[in-house]
């Protein structure tokens, strides 16, 4: 019985009635949304990613991959490799030297490289209508 | 080993002793590469890609010709090797056995795996083609952006078999009940 007086106990007492959050679905954005969406249409919340990735060991060429993943995933299963899909490669602008990196021209065009890619990316999805999607064989209505 | 350069003709010649011995071990190779990565998951999801690319490239009529394996087997050798990650030597000892076993007049396997890689690289197909789109002139240079369709991205995650029973349809609300957390 030694072992027990070795330990140190933590208590943590919740009030009832107190709000958890964990996966997308649980938040308030989610809540407000669903209700502004027409009757028997589902949410689809997508998640674009994109960084920075060496090519080669020496670092010297590089490419932005960008990748999509779908919110609604529960979140250990979308954090593995096969529930996100390669969407394509931003465009990297060439300067000369970081003079030209730094003025502001092309920290203009930078920004304005990423927002009309991201526009033609998003583009299937503008629209009013949503889009149907067959999620184990259910056709299911879904606005994103 | 050098199986990259396969003789033209692919009739085993039993004779030659020590090739046999090197297909053998390579074969065994091939066999525990094959045991480690045996993840019946994996194999599923691919195996419901490719179908969704079949159905992808039936709606598109004029390019469906262009994408189909000359025979079942091609393909279920071209998806194993691709599976596995299995090199050239690899592939080219699954040729020959096959070829040995399966006492057919004419192979239905690619001469060596080489030629199957290069079969697969001239594939139309159009839910993995990327759509180049130029999006910035900088400098007086044009700038594309190469990307899929989104949609058709979106359709291959939700091919994946046992997604639907981690996939969140309607908003839930979790609230504390009782809980004593005690650590």
């Amino acid at each position: 019985m030694l072992i027990y007086h070795i330990f140190i106990y933590h208590l943590f007492i919740k009030c009832n009635g107190e709000r958890v959050y964990n996966e997308q679905n649980t938040g308030v954005w989610w809540e407000i949304t669903e209700k502004s969406l027409p009757p028997g249409a589902k949410l689809l919340s997508l998640i674009l990613y994109s960084d920075a990735t060496n090519v080669d060991t020496l670092g010297k060429s590089q490419l932005h991959p960008i990748y999509v993943t779908i919110g609604n995933i529960k979140n250990w299963r979308r954090n593995k490799r096969d529930a996100k899909q390669l969407l394509g490669y931003l465009p990297i602008l060439k300067a000369n030297d970081s003079t030209e990196k730094q003025s502001e021209k092309y920290k203009k065009a930078t920004r304005e490289t990423f927002h009309k890619s991201l526009e033609v990316l998003l583009d299937p999805l503008l629209n009013d209508n949503g889009i149907d999607l067959v999620l184990n064989n259910k056709t299911i209505w879904f606005y994103s | 080993m050098d199986h990259e350069s396969l003789p033209e003709d692919l009739s085993y010649d039993q004779s030659d002793q020590s090739i046999d011995s090197e297909i053998d071990h390579s074969f065994q190779s091939m066999m525990s590469i094959t045991e480690d990565n045996a993840d019946d998951q994996n194999i599923v999801e691919s195996e419901d890609f490719i179908e969704n690319i079949l159905e992808e490239s039936e709606e598109s009529e004029e390019k469906s010709e262009s994408f189909s394996y000359p025979n079942e087997a091609y393909g279920d050798l071209m998806s194993l090797i691709t599976k596995h990650k299995l090199n050239n030597a690899t592939g080219n000892a699954i040729i020959k056995f096959f070829n040995k076993h399966a006492n057919l007049d004419k192979s239905p396997l690619p001469k060596s795996t080489k030629q199957g890689r290069k079969f697969m690289d001239d594939m139309k197909i159009s839910s993995l083609n990327y759509i180049k789109t130029c999006v910035i002139n900088y400098n007086n240079l044009d700038y594309y952006l190469h990307h899929r369709s989104l949609i058709n991205c979106i359709k291959n995650i939700l091919l994946i078999p046992d997604i639907s029973q981690n996939f969140a349809q309607n908003f839930k609300k979790f609230e504390v009940i009782v809980s004593v957390y005690v650590t």
